[in-house]
């Protein structure tokens, strides 16, 4: 089996990249597929709070590359019943721990023995992104429909093409539909223009997200959530699916009350 | 008019003000695309600004064009950033013939 690397980035941080790479990861679990998650935002860990996985831990990512550990000792699995995995970045320690190729080498490992391999990447463009990046093969940039996290995403598409990694993919997180419809945010034909990349996925702002975090049980588990549904269609898409972006209606707005009224809600739509 | 505008909508005074107000995405688009033309070529402005002056003298050696409209956009097409300009041509009849020597 030869898996999967994709590298989760944005440049920016608090965009949602942690988030992205715990929902995309357990949707494309749930979905049947075998698969790691590793975080390598090395002294500033958090995948394994927002995977509620904390109190697991006993060794990291830089103990297996210091050959502390061996590599399925530092896998965490998820509680659940598909096979999730994670790898969690060292606290302790800092960026310059790790050298980019022993990152490859590590996942080429883990390739043999998953679907996918998602990889957190820290916020920035110095050396924690240049280990990350080098270890994928495929990129999903997270970006927000503001300015500077726009601004941020186009410089890291740059810096993937010249590191030889072509067509990235872009989420645009926490879209606002009510400020949307009065122009006050950047929808997703705006973003298009702007950097000129595929769009993979929309992601509406969503307090269930806040409150997922708050447990430590990703927004896929959470059947109504909305932002769980799209978290859920872009596992999709990266599997392979061919399923539309769904508009983003305000939640108030006559259509959603219609489709609630004919059973068209979100969820629903995230299955077909 | 305003009221013309009010009666046909059925809008009230607040919302008409919004709806005709310049929305604020588009201020960002127009400010995002000056920022991402100066991010790609790592270009500073004043050198961005330099650079749309000589293009335009050179130009304006050749046909007449309209100094205000002057459109800079950097593109990424797969592997290549390409600089696209859109000048606009006042007077095509105008056009002065190139010099010679």
């Amino acid at each position: 089996m030869t898996g999967r690397t994709i590298v989760i980035t944005s440049g920016k941080g608090g965009v949602g990249k942690t988030t992205a790479t715990a929902n995309i990861g357990t949707a494309l679990a749930m979905r049947g597929n075998r698969v790691v998650v590793v975080d390598t935002d090395i002294g500033l860990r958090n995948l394994d709070v927002i995977m509620g996985l904390e109190n697991r831990i006993v060794y990291d990512l830089v103990n297996v590359i210091e050959g502390v550990c061996k590599l399925n000792q530092a896998m965490i699995s998820d509680k659940h019943d598909y096979e999730l995995y994670l790898i969690p970045a060292a606290q302790t320690r800092d960026k310059n721990s790790i050298e980019p190729e022993q990152l490859r080498e590590m996942c080429v490992e883990l390739e043999k023995e998953f679907d996918y391999v998602l990889i957190d990447c820290p916020a920035g463009i110095e050396q924690g992104f240049k280990n990350a990046t080098a270890a994928a093969q495929e990129a999903i940039i997270v970006t927000t429909p503001e300015v500077s996290a726009i601004r941020d995403a186009d410089r890291i598409i740059g810096l993937l093409e010249s590191s030889g990694l072509h067509n990235p993919k872009l989420i645009i997180n926490r879209i606002a539909p009510e400020m949307v419809k009065r122009g006050d945010m950047m929808d997703q034909k705006d973003v298009e223009s702007l950097l000129a990349v595929e769009v993979i996925g929309l992601v509406p702002a969503d307090e269930q997200t806040v409150v997922a975090a708050n447990r430590g049980i990703p927004v896929v588990h959470n059947a109504k959530s909305s932002a769980g549904g799209a978290f859920m269609r872009i596992a999709a898409r990266v599997d392979g699916e061919d399923i539309p972006l769904m508009d983003l209606e305000p939640k108030n707005g006559l259509l959603s009350r219609f489709k609630g009224m004919v059973g068209m809600s979100g969820r629903a739509y995230s299955h077909a | 008019m305003r009221e013309i505008l009010r009666w046909l909508f059925n809008l009230s005074g607040k919302e008409l003000d919004e709806a005709t107000a310049a929305m604020s995405k588009d201020t960002a688009k127009q400010r995002l695309k000056l920022v991402l033309i100066q991010d790609r070529l790592e270009l500073a402005p004043e050198k961005l600004e330099d650079m749309k002056k000589e293009i335009w003298e050179v130009v304006s050696k050749y046909m007449v064009v309209d100094d205000d409209f002057m459109e800079f956009e950097v593109r990424r097409v797969d592997d290549l950033t390409v600089l696209v300009s859109n000048i606009e041509v006042k007077d095509l009849s105008d056009l002065t013939p190139a010099p010679t020597g």
